[in-house]
């Protein structure tokens, strides 16, 4: 468990993984944020397997989901967190250019904490992901660990 | 005891018959001392007979050449059978005569008979005639005795030795001779002596016998010989007296049983046993008069003498009026009890003392009930007081002597039942007696009834709606009634007495009427019509029956017409044939099959057409009923409605259906049953109307088939277009997704360059920038619309109620921002719930305000109207309309405001990506509504859609 906030953020644009990052760093939030390309991958560094199994353990404070991607998607990347019991309290959230209603209806009912639509602008992309990471990383109180909870 | 006794007293009466029968004597003997005289006859024959027989039995037996004297015993055997079969004077006389013979025959046999000898048999004889014979006999006998010696002495004297006929016989014979004389002579002076005495009383006697007013016969009590009668006898009976000694009680009587002389001859059996008697007889005069006479018979002693003394009344004057009285007593009781009419007797008091059968039954009560009643014992409904008031009035009525003597009264009876009965009353004087009141009642409850059904009958021929009219046997008429009057227009007086041809119009023929005349003339009954004028001239139709009136003998004594005016009838037959026929010729002709089903679904008419529709001739079809003919598939159900139908439930129906045709094909039909009732409302038949429709029905089929088709091919393009939709939707999803982030990257790309090197760029390379990147957002917005409008195009419509003004009251919320600043008046109307779906129409609302908003921008004062009106009258259609003072637009693009990507505007004038409309129309259209535009360039533009009210009534 690190003490810093982390942000997950899957993304299998790198295009989007950029304008991200410059609209999270520019507001200098103090949480890191981690990228990965896509569902598989952020499974694969949620359990820390691949080319994650050395990171340290820990849970982000809060993942950021892209829906569409190659290989895993969003939705099936949330439907693992959820039923896996380590992490089913994880903070997920959808942030797609899909404004598709099946798509938003899908994602809550897999659980996730919120569904924010891409905006075409960047400005306002830039303020949507700052607004997002700011308030999952500092606003919202992240549930609590359950390894403190359930000592092995 | 008793048996010996028996026995005793048999042998006895048995000895008694024997003598009886020995000393038998001559019947016709009367006189009591002769037949005494004869029974001592008969004895001493007997005697002398067996004496006799001794003495020679022993004379023969002892004496040597005894002669026995058998003309001696030829004179007792003979004056023995003359004495019981003849006359006992011959036998007497025979007897005597034998004491002669015998000594005369003994003389001369045997000449030396002693003296003493003869005389013993002299004074026998002697002895014996002064029993039996009269002393005048007795003298002339002795004398011829006499006579007969003197002669015998003379014959020859020698022979007679010994005898001397003079000294002994003869002076024998003169002395008897004398002294029968002497003795005759003495009696005779004696009995005139007795006899002039016995003359006196027997004169007066006589005379009382004589003159007795009945006639009086002495009979022997013995044989009831007739011994004496009275005059009166001769008179009564019409015999001289000579005649009527001769007479036996037979010859008096009648002779008819039970007057016959055995019957006689019995009453005097009994009479002269010593118990009188008195008895009517028949008597009968000589010539032969029958008549009724009383007979009185008693024992009595006449001169010492019992006899029977008769007496004889003649009552026949007095039988006749008897007879007369029984007569009329029975012809009083005939009529009284034979009477037709009921009577009774009252007597002062008002007692009943006498009533006939007849009364008895007209009443209900018995004699026994009735008589010794008071007569209001009839009345016995009525009270007391009445019946006292009518006892008081007959009182004063007879005291009067005035009873009404026709008087009309109903009696109850005691069953219950009331007769009416018309009384006739009269007093009855009888002499010495209080006058008696004779009632007779007559029954006439009958009458009146009949009277009342005359009246009644008289009434109904009167009233009657047919014509009457009574002639005699020549055709006058004597009697027509009303009606009559009525139709013909004739007065009564007008067609009295005239013959009834008057009605004739000539129009009938002149056969009929012979006929007519033939079968009344025969007695027989006639009917027929005729066509008779009435006295105004018009002519009318008469259906006419006329018979004649018979009396009892049959003798036709009247002709009656019972008459009809039928000239309406005839109208109305004649239409109904004329509608029959239409009737006919339309049931025939009719191009759909027609046939009238009874209630038990047996066909009862067909027309041809419908014989054509199934293929069965008409016979055939009529011997079926609408099951057999019917496809086992409609069976049941038509049944049903057949049961639903003739019961009355339901007036008609109709239905499609399949027949099966004699060939055994079925054939579709349209079958409309109507039912039919009768007047009184019951259903009787239906009427069936059945088309064939089997063309249609196979185009039907062709339809159905091809629908089939189209349905497959439906089922199938929907699932290319299924397809298809996913496609596109993976499509739409993909341009969503993919589409927009490359514009984001521009946008985003842009944006940094801009910040990294935008101090490098002047302000013409800056505005290029700018420019891009307003494009990257613009295609954002393109996108956004499109998948927007696509979506519509797929998404379900889920309809519920909208309140639209509230929905554009929150939309004018969000403007708010954006037209700060700015002078727009809102006019929103009040406006109905609809039926929409909410997203939808929230899109429709935003757009269109979001368009009015926009295009008023440049209005000093915009003005934005939302409003309503109703589509039609009782139509849920509600037309919501929204308009503006804006820019407004040609008409004549009108149709392209709707177009995609259609726009009237340049974007540098009012920006927009030209679906809106677009998609606005297709929210509009999938709800099932219209939307249009009106506008004038600068004049403002009204935008109007419809769509289905709500159930719910709006919010104020």
């Amino acid at each position: 468990m690190t003490t810093s906030k982390s942000i997950l953020f899957v993304e299998d644009d790198p295009r989007d993984q950029e304008l991200a990052l410059t609209a999270l760093k520019s507001d200098n939030l103090g949480v890191t944020v981690a990228f990965a390309n896509n569902g598989e991958e952020a499974l694969d560094y949620l359990y820390r397997r691949g080319k994650y199994a050395t990171r340290p353990e820990g849970h982000p404070t809060v993942v950021i989901l892209d829906l569409k991607m190659p290989k895993v998607d969003g939705l099936e990347v949330l439907g693992r967190i959820r039923s896996e019991p380590s992490m089913h309290l994880l903070p997920v959230v959808f942030l797609t250019s899909s404004r598709e209603e099946g798509d938003v209806l899908r994602g809550y009912e897999l659980g996730v904490n919120a569904y924010v639509v891409k905006p075409v602008d960047f400005r306002e992309f830039a303020s949507k992901v700052r607004q997002l990471g700011l308030f999952w990383a500092s606003c919202n109180e992240p549930p609590p660990s359950p390894v403190k909870r359930f000592p092995l | 005891m008793k048996v010996r006794s028996t026995t005793f007293e048999r042998s006895l009466s048995r000895g008694a018959k024997i003598v009886e029968s020995l000393l038998r004597i001559a019947p016709d003997i009367e006189d009591i001392e002769t037949r005494r005289q004869s029974r001592l006859l008969a004895a001493m024959l007997i005697v002398m007979t067996v004496g006799f027989g001794v003495m020679d039995l022993r004379g023969v037996l002892t004496i040597p050449g005894y002669a026995v004297p058998w003309y001696g015993y030829v004179f007792l055997i003979g004056s023995f059978l003359l004495n019981r079969y003849r006359s006992y004077t011959v036998a007497a006389s025979l007897t005597v005569l034998m004491f002669p013979v015998v000594i005369f025959t003994q003389i001369l046999t045997f000449p030396s008979t002693s003296q003493a000898t003869s005389l013993y048999y002299l004074a026998v004889g002697f002895l014996i005639g002064g029993i039996f014979l009269s002393f005048r006999m007795l003298a002339v006998y002795a004398f011829l005795n006499a006579v007969a010696i003197v002669s015998l002495h003379f014959i020859d004297k020698s022979q007679f030795p010994s005898f001397n006929p003079i000294v002994g016989p003869l002076s024998l014979n003169i002395i008897v001779s004398l002294l029968a004389l002497l003795t005759m002579t003495h009696r005779q002076s004696v009995e005139e002596e007795q006899q002039q005495e016995l003359s006196e009383s027997e004169a007066r006697w006589r005379t009382i016998f004589d003159s007795v007013n009945e006639a009086v016969f002495v009979h022997d009590l013995e044989n009831g010989a007739i011994l004496e009668v009275n005059k009166k006898m001769f008179e009564m009976y019409g015999y001289t007296g000579e005649e009527a000694a001769q007479l036996t009680v037979g010859d008096l009587s009648s002779g008819e049983f039970p007057y016959t002389q055995e019957e006689a001859l019995h009453w005097i059996r009994k009479a002269s046993e010593g118990e009188p008697q008195i008895f009517e007889w028949r008597a009968k005069r000589k010539e032969g008069h029958l008549f009724w006479v009383e007979v009185s018979m008693r024992r009595a002693s006449i001169s010492g003498v019992d006899r029977l003394l008769v007496t004889v009344r003649d009552i026949d004057d007095r039988k006749i009026a008897e007879n007369a009285l029984r007569k009329s007593d029975v012809l009083f009781r005939r009529v009284w009890e034979d009477s037709k009419d009921g009577m009774r007797i009252l007597d002062d008091s008002g007692s009943m003392i006498l009533v006939n059968e007849t009364f008895c039954r007209m009443i209900g009560k018995t004699r026994v009930d009735l008589q010794g009643k008071h007569f209001p014992y009839l009345y016995q409904h009525q009270s007391p007081d009445e019946i006292e008031s009518g006892m008081r009035a007959y009182r004063d009525n007879y005291d009067r002597r005035s009873i009404p003597t026709h008087v009309e009264d109903e009696i109850v009876l005691w069953d219950g039942s009331s007769k009416w009965f018309e009384i006739s009353n009269s007093f009855l004087d009888i002499e010495g007696q209080q006058p008696l009141v004779l009632s007779i009642f007559r029954d006439t409850t009958e009458r009146r009834r009949a009277d009342e059904q005359v009246r009644k009958l008289t009434q109904a021929v009167e009233q009657s709606q047919a014509s009457v009219v009574i002639t005699d046997v020549r055709g006058n008429i004597e009697y027509v009634n009303t009606k009559f009057c009525e139709v013909t227009g004739y007065t009564r007086g007008e067609v009295m007495g005239h013959n009834p041809r008057v009605l004739k119009s000539g129009y009938t023929a002149k056969e009929e009427y012979e006929k007519l005349w033939q079968t009344i003339a025969a007695g027989r009954e006639w009917r027929g019509e005729f066509h008779n004028k009435k006295k105004s001239g018009e002519l009318y139709w008469e259906s006419a029956s006329i018979m004649p009136i018979k009396d009892e003998k049959g003798v036709v004594t009247h002709f009656l017409a019972l008459k009809e005016d039928v000239t309406e009838r005839k109208r109305v037959e004649d239409a109904l044939r004329l509608s029959e026929e239409r009737f006919r010729v339309t049931f025939e002709q009719a191009a759909v099959g027609i046939a009238h089903v009874g209630i038990d679904g047996q066909f009862i008419r067909v027309n041809q057409r419908l014989c054509d529709i199934l293929g069965y001739s008409r016979d055939e079809l009529l011997s079926k009923t609408f099951k057999d003919i019917t496809h086992p598939d409609h069976l049941e159900a038509d049944v049903e409605d057949a049961e639903e139908l003739f019961s009355g439930q339901v007036e008609n129906y109709s239905k499609e259906k399949r027949y099966i045709r004699k060939d055994a094909s079925p054939i579709w039909a349209n079958l409309t049953a109507a039912l039919v009732r009768d007047s009184n409302g019951q259903p009787t038949y239906s009427i069936s109307v059945i088309e064939d429709i089997s063309p249609r029905k196979r185009v039907e089929e062709e339809i159905r088939r091809l629908n089939e088709e189209l349905e497959v091919r439906v089922v199938e393009r929907t699932a290319e277009l299924q397809t298809a939709n996913r496609e596109l939707e993976s499509f739409s999803y993909s341009v969503s997704h993919d589409l927009r982030a490359p514009l984001r990257h521009i946008s985003g790309y842009l944006e940094l360059l801009k910040d990294e090197a935008g101090s490098l760029f002047d302000e013409k390379s800056r505005r290029y920038l700018e420019t891009a990147a307003k494009s990257a957002v613009r295609l954002g917005n393109l996108i956004d619309d499109l998948l927007a409008f696509s979506r519509v195009g797929r998404t379900e419509v889920k309809k519920s109620e909208v309140d639209v003004r509230r929905l554009v009251e929150e939309l004018k919320i969000e403007f708010d921002d954006e037209t700060r600043g700015r002078n727009i008046e809102w006019v929103i109307g009040s406006m109905p719930v609809v039926e929409a779906d909410p997203t939808l129409l929230r899109q429709v609302m935003m757009n269109l305000l979001s368009n009015a908003v926009k295009f008023t921008r440049k209005r000093e004062a915009a003005r934005i109207e939302v409003g309503c009106m109703p589509e039609k009258e009782g139509d849920r259609g509600v037309t919501v309309y929204v308009r503006d003072n804006g820019a407004g637009f040609d008409m004549k693009y009108a149709k392209k405001l709707f177009g995609v990507f259609q726009r009237l505007h340049g974007s540098d004038e009012f920006e927009g990506t030209g679906i809106g409309l677009a998609n606005v129309r297709r929210i509009i259209q999938r709800h099932g509504g219209r939307i249009w535009a009106e506008g004038e360039v600068d004049r403002g533009a009204t935008f109007s859609f419809t769509l289905l009210c709500g159930r719910r009534t709006a919010s104020s």
